[in-house]
């Protein structure tokens, strides 16, 4: 019987909200509609953020599991825990920064750490992914001819090279060149864009006729 | 003497025996050889009937055989040993080899094989011995069941007394001996003399005896009513020596035992000094038989007897006496005493002794007196079966016979009927025109047509012939009488020994009275046609002399009588028995002594022949005139048959089977009696033929006013006799009559009347110039053994069937009915090979492939391993570190700022520039990950340091938890306590005072959306927990994203940055939305920047490097430090992409016409 009832009423409820949500975001002069409407997207933004802090829960679990069942890369799970646990009480520390006034030194440590977890290995790391992106990219191109010979991938590398030569120091003064490989790219940019629109559009219409049921139930 | 043991008794039996004289067990097995296949195609060729002989079954053999010297070893023993009465088996067979009655006994012993079935109903219709020893009351009863019921049983007999050949056998030789007419004997009651005697005992043996033959006594009695005040001395005389015999032979004897009553001593002496010393072959029984009545009349005929009992030596004993019975009759006119036949047939057969009361008749038509022992011969035939009843009527009538005025009748007669009838006729035909002397002729003809005949069968002709010569009282007819006995070579003895019996039968030349020959007629009424013809042989003697006494019906008759049967031509001759008897009496002795010398000439078996001088006695004679035979009958598959001229070519008794004609004499008489419904076919048939016959007879012969007597009897017998006969018949011919027999059909032409007008037709007949060499025709030829029909088979005794039902019953390889039936052939070969059209054949080798297709398995398809370069990876890695490194570090600023602006930069840096000083409040928003720091942070950094020239008051705030982060690096830049470029951060901020840091934003578009509604539901910084009113321009900005001056979202994703212009733009209102963006991700803000959602857009290094110009920063960090590796390295990029897809496409091209190559080089 629940079966068959709960599925319905998270239906009714994903349906209700979406169209609360949407008729508040067309309505603004009915204010319980703007009212259920906001209380609805807070709810989601709750949701959201303590579904962050499930996220960051089930990671710290599953590495522990991990370090505690000594699978293999457990070593990895252990750094990876150890940072969390060390970022984790250095952001707590942050929080308290106001009683650290009085303990300069604890608050230069702090800030030290933080700065170093962020600025010597956070962001340098993913730069330096980055860095190894571009030769990785630059790689493909070149074999890429050699695995395939077709218009598709004489087209891919043409639109590459043209999109790099329009973003270069050489083009930018080649206003025709730089203007026709920005409209280009603007243009199929927009088409995306309205790909992605006419997508989010049908994706919400059948959440709201409760046509696709991503809450679950058939 | 070489003894051989018998297998079953294990007594010693001399090698000369073939069957063991103690059990008649067969000492020496004799089978049957299959004939030459005849394969299909192949035209049957024309053989020999010895040739033949090897084929027929043993107990055919055994009857064609004849055991000429045993039989005259025991013939002089009864004859010598009267008393004894128990002639031995072996002597008999040893004598008569040949004798069919002895391969009965040996038959009913032993050879059950090789017996025929209508041999085994005999046997089974035996009486036992026992019975035989009952009192004549019970005797009767049990004999009246078959007739040849008492054969068979005295051949059972036989079994238990091996020194006697039969019982009823013996009982012949009895009445040879003057000690058989001992009254007392109870023997004779069972042979039916007391039925004969006692007249109320007659009705009873009728009861028990067959219908049909009921029914013929009854006729018999009747028309012999007259002659019955004689019965009782018949009778009387007849007892003791009948006791033996069945009812049927001692029926027989009983009418030969007239004759016999009174010439016992005379006929025994002559016996016993003939047969002992010619006859050796005759049995005890036969020798006995001639004893009798040869004693009793004159001498003279008892010679011939004699003659034909020495060259019978091979007869059977019994038969040997017939033709001693009525070897006297002849005699009988003188004597005219009905006893002598009683005597004679005293212990014989019942059917034997009808034959002797037929002769006796014929004795009794020669005087007047002698109707009374016709009379007792009419009862007396009541025992024994018609067709033996018909040859005593046909003697009566001989006597007739002479004085019949249309001897043409009998010769048409004979010539309609079938020819083995005919033959039978025919043989009794010429008896009556042996009056004339050219009866001699005929007989001739006779011997040389029944060569090849059985003996038994010739003996019947050979008994008519000399009948028919009987009614001439002249010496001539005793040389048809011997050319018959030379014709009768092949003939049985007892048949032969019936012609000679009959011969004395012919003795009675006085024209017959009408009396005795419409009792044969009414008596032949209801028998079947064959045996009807065996009478009507006789009758139309009789009616030939009422008719036309004149002798030229004899050629006649002897013509048609070469188309009977050999053994119903004998029968027929009985006849003609009164004509022997005058033969005999012409020439007495030497007659009959050449007579059977001849047979023994003729035939190899030396009994059979005859001394040539004989044959040469009737050759010498004027030739009979010839007369066209004509068939009263056609014959079916019979047809073909050409009458038994060179009987050598035709087995005797096919050759009997083609004669069919002679029952239409008899028909005449009995067809007015007979219900056709009751008849058979082909009984009816020779009732059609026979009709016409008796019509003619009717008017022509002067028998009418005689027949006026008998013909109340017939009347009154038939109607209880044909119904009885009718039960008899069917009780008889139960069993399914072949198609041969029933192809019998009444011929068109030969009516009675044509022939009747047309006497001159008949010598031809007479001469035998129609009896053409016996071949065998297709029909014989087909029934030979399945291996004539199907080739390459050789069946042995194994493979030959033996018929099991039928009158061919016991007959092996007769028919060739697997072979006919199965239509062996080879079978007919079809092909194999499957018949398709090319659309079936396309399809089939469509569906053949696909179904190889799933058989086969398809290769693995691998994707080709690509090939990791790594050197390459490190070329690219060290060209792009050195082109961003060494530009960068050696500082060159080869690669010159963007001179110009782009419009969204310049939108961007309008709109930031137009900010209010010192009062401006931007919400900036960090939504760039740390990997895309770099980027977004010199290009970002420009825009962050206008912002601070500009005094604006600052919240931060990220949808990214890293997001947080950003904002600190990027305060760093313009910290002017680490910034290492003060010059290019003019203004220093502070947390809490100029900016906030509201932290992260959870909820992406949710998020955006309620932080667009509400920003102050992020109400404090996230590190130090100041609150929005704690910056002090900040404070206005209230519950509405539209209370900021600007909104610049850094990001590096294009869906963030999309976000928030959908989720804030229109929370900002009027305020402008400006982006520093990533240069992936300005082609889709570009858009939204063209479309003025976002009022100015800074995207890249490039966009930072113009945003610097802008702002007119001259050391900027990207415009002075970054620029010329930023430029190196994406020419650099630019052209590796370009030289190593060259150099790739050529690499490819290479490989491919490599492989072609290879290709190219393999095929």
């Amino acid at each position: 019987m629940m079966k068959r009832i709960f599925p319905v009423i998270n239906a009714v409820i994903a349906v209700a909200a979406g169209m609360i949500v949407l008729a508040g975001y067309f309505i603004t002069t009915v204010p319980e509609l703007t009212f259920f409407r906001e209380l609805l997207l807070k709810w989601s933004v709750l949701l959201a953020g303590i579904a962050v802090v499930i996220g960051v829960a089930n990671l710290f679990a599953v590495h522990w599991q991990k370090i505690t069942q000594r699978k293999p890369g457990a070593a990895y799970s252990l750094v990876l825990l150890s940072f969390f646990l060390i970022t984790f009480t250095l952001v707590l520390s942050v929080h308290s920064a106001p009683a650290l006034e009085a303990y300069p030194g604890l608050r230069d440590a702090q800030k030290f750490f933080l700065d170093f977890f962020l600025n010597g290995m956070m962001v340098p790391v993913e730069i330096s992914l980055m860095a190894l992106l571009t030769i990785t990219l630059l790689y493909s191109s070149v074999r890429m001819l050699r695995w395939r010979i077709d218009l598709k991938a004489i087209l891919f590398l043409v639109a590459a090279l043209l999109a790099l030569i329009s973003t270069g120091p050489l083009t930018l003064d080649i206003p025709v060149l730089g203007d026709l490989i920005q409209l280009i790219s603007t243009g199929g940019a927009r088409g995306i864009l309205i790909g992605v629109a006419l997508g989010t559009l049908t994706t919400g219409l059948r959440i709201l006729l409760s046509a696709d049921r991503p809450y679950g139930g058939k | 003497m070489a003894s051989i043991t018998c297998q079953t008794c294990n007594m010693p039996n001399p090698d000369t025996l073939e069957i063991c004289q103690y059990c008649g067990t067969p000492l020496k097995n004799r089978g049957t050889e299959p004939l030459p296949t005849i394969r299909p195609g192949e035209v049957p060729v024309k053989q020999q009937t010895s040739e033949l002989e090897s084929t027929l079954p043993s107990w055919l053999r055994e009857m064609r055989k004849g055991d000429g010297p045993d039989a005259a070893s025991s013939a002089p023993k009864a004859s010598s040993e009267p008393s004894s009465s128990k002639p031995t088996i072996p002597q008999r067979k040893d004598v008569a080899p040949s004798d069919f009655l002895a391969g009965l006994s040996n038959l009913s012993d032993d050879d059950d094989d090789a017996e025929p079935d209508w041999l085994s109903n005999i046997k089974g219709s035996m009486p036992p011995v026992s019975s035989s020893a009952q009192p004549a009351a019970s005797a009767p009863e049990d004999e009246s069941v078959d007739w040849l019921g008492g054969l068979t049983g005295a051949s059972s007999t036989s079994a238990q007394l091996p020194d006697q050949p039969v019982d009823w056998l013996a009982g012949f030789q009895e009445p040879t001996s003057p000690q058989t007419a001992q009254p007392s004997q109870p023997s004779a009651m069972d042979w039916g003399f007391d039925d004969q005697a006692d007249e109320p005992a007659q009705p009873a043996a009728q009861e028990e005896t067959p219908d049909w033959l009921s029914a013929l006594k009854a006729q018999d009695t009747s028309l012999n009513t007259p002659a019955q005040p004689k019965a009782p001395d018949f009778s009387s005389e007849s007892e003791p020596s009948m006791g033996d015999f069945p009812d049927w032979l001692s029926g027989l004897g009983g009418e030969s035992a007239p004759g016999a009553g009174i010439q016992q001593t005379p006929t025994s002496s002559v016996f016993d000094d003939d047969t002992s010393a010619d006859s050796g072959g005759l049995h005890d029984w036969l020798s006995g038989m001639p004893e009798s009545p040869a004693s009793p009349v004159t001498p003279t005929p008892a010679a011939p007897i004699e003659d034909s009992a020495s060259g019978l030596g091979d007869f059977s004993d019994w038969l040997n006496n017939l033709g001693g019975d009525k070897a006297p009759e002849p005699q009988i006119p003188g004597s005219s005493t009905p006893t002598q036949n009683a005597d004679v047939f005293g212990d014989s057969p019942d059917w034997l002794s009808s034959l002797g009361s037929d002769s006796a008749s014929t004795a009794s038509t020669a005087a007047p007196s002698s109707a009374a022992p016709v009379a007792d011969d009419s009862e007396s035939m009541g025992d024994f079966p018609d067709w033996l009843n018909n040859l005593g009527g046909e003697k009566s009538p001989e006597p007739q016979i002479p004085a019949s005025p249309t001897p043409t009748q009998n010769a048409n007669v004979f010539d309609d009927s079938p020819d083995w009838l005919s033959s039978l006729g025919g043989e009794s035909t010429p008896s009556a025109s042996t009056v004339a002397p050219s009866s001699a002729v005929p007989v001739a003809d006779d011997a040389g047509d029944m060569g090849d005949f059985p003996d038994w069968l010739s003996n019947l002709g050979g008994d008519s012939t000399p009948a028919a010569s009987a009614p001439a009282p002249t010496p001539t007819p005793a040389a048809p009488v011997a050319q018959d006995a030379g014709d009768m070579g092949d003939f049985p003895d007892w048949l032969s020994n019936l012609g000679s019996d009959s011969t004395p039968a012919a003795s009675t030349p006085a024209p017959m009275s009408a009396a005795p020959v419409a009792q044969d007629s009414g008596d032949m009424g209801d028998f079947p046609d064959w045996l009807s013809n065996l009478g009507s042989e006789g009758t139309p003697a009789m009616q030939q002399p009422q008719a036309s006494p004149a002798s030229p019906v004899t050629p006649a008759d002897s013509s048609a009588g070469a188309d009977f049967p050999d053994w119903l031509s004998s029968g027929s001759a009985e006849s003609g028995m009164p004509t022997p008897p005058a033969a005999e009496e012409t020439s007495p002795a030497a007659g009959g002594a050449s007579l059977f010398d001849g047979l023994m000439i003729d035939s190899n078996i030396g009994w059979l022949d005859t001394p040539s001088e004989e044959k040469e006695k009737p050759a010498a004679e004027p030739p009979k005139p010839s007369i066209p035979m004509q068939k009263a009958f056609r014959t079916g598959s019979l047809e073909g048959l050409s009458p038994p001229q060179s009987s050598d070519e035709v087995p005797d008794w096919l050759a009997n089977l083609n004669a069919t004609a002679p029952k239409k004499p008899q028909e005449p008489v009995g067809a007015t009696d007979f219900p056709s419904d009751d008849a058979f076919d082909w009984l009816s048939a020779d009732k059609g033929g026979a009709t016409p016959s008796m019509t003619d007879a009717a008017p022509t012969g002067g028998f009418a006013p005689e027949t006026a007597k008998p013909t109340p009897s017939i009347e009154s017998s038939p109607s209880a006799f044909l119904t009885d006969s009718s039960q008899n018949l069917d009780s008889i011919f139960s069993m399914e009559m072949p198609d041969w027999l029933s192809g019998f059909t009444p011929s068109e032409t030969p009516a009675p009347s044509n022939v009747t007008s047309t006497p001159t037709e008949q010598p031809p007949a007479l001469t035998g110039d129609n009896l053409s060499p016996a071949d065998l025709p297709s029909w014989v030829q087909a029934m030979r053994p399945i291996e004539s029909v199907v080739g390459g088979t050789q069946g042995g005794l194994d493979d030959q069937v033996v018929e099991q039902e039928g009158p061919l019953a016991g007959f092996r390889s007769v028919l060739p009915t697997q072979a006919s039936a199965l239509g062996v052939r080879k079978p007919k070969s079809y092909a194999i090979k499957l018949q398709v059209d090319p659309t079936q054949m396309t399809q089939a080798t469509l569906l053949e492939n696909l179904i190889a297709s799933e058989a086969e398995s398809r290769p693995v398809v691998t994707a080709k391993q690509v090939v990791n370069i790594r050197g390459l990876r490190w070329i690219i890695a060290v060209i792009l570190l050195l082109v961003t490194l060494v530009p960068g570090v050696i500082g060159l600023h080869f690669f010159p700022l963007p001179a110009t602006s782009s419009e969204q930069a310049t939108s961007f840096y309008t709109i930031v520039n137009n900010l209010p000083d010192d009062s401006a409040k931007v919400l900036v928003v960090f939504d760039y990950q740390p990997g895309y720091a770099g980027e977004m942070e010199h290009a970002a950094a420009p825009v962050m340091r206008h912002l601070i020239n500009k005094n604006a008051r600052l919240a931060f705030v990220s949808t990214l938890p890293t997001g947080v982060l950003m904002s600190d690096r990027i305060m760093d830049l313009v910290d002017p306590d680490t910034n290492p470029a003060p010059e290019i951060v003019e203004k220093y901020y502070k947390k809490g005072e100029h900016y906030i840091d509201l932290g992260y934003l959870p909820g992406d578009a949710a998020g955006i959306q309620v932080f667009a509604k509400n920003p102050k539901m992020l109400g404090n910084d996230w590190q130090d927990g100041k609150l929005w009113e704690d910056v002090e321009d900040l404070k206005q900005i209230g519950d509405s994203l539209a209370n900021f001056d600007a909104a610049i979202v850094l990001t590096d994703n294009p869906d963030t940055g999309r976000m928030w212009i959908e989720q804030a733009g229109l929370a900002l209102a009027t305020k402008p939305m400006l982006m520093v963006v990533s240069a992936q991700a300005a082609p889709m803000i570009f858009p939204y920047a063209e479309s003025g959602q976002v009022k100015g857009l800074v995207s890249g290094l490039v966009g930072g490097a113009r945003y610097e110009q802008l702002i007119q920063q001259p050391k900027g960090r990207v415009s002075y430090y970054y620029w010329d590796s930023y430029g190196a390295g994406m020419i650099a990029a630019e052209l590796v992409i370009v030289f190593g897809g060259l150099w790739a496409l050529i690499q490819r091209l290479r490989t491919r016409r490599a492989e072609q190559n290879r290709d190219e080089d393999e095929e």
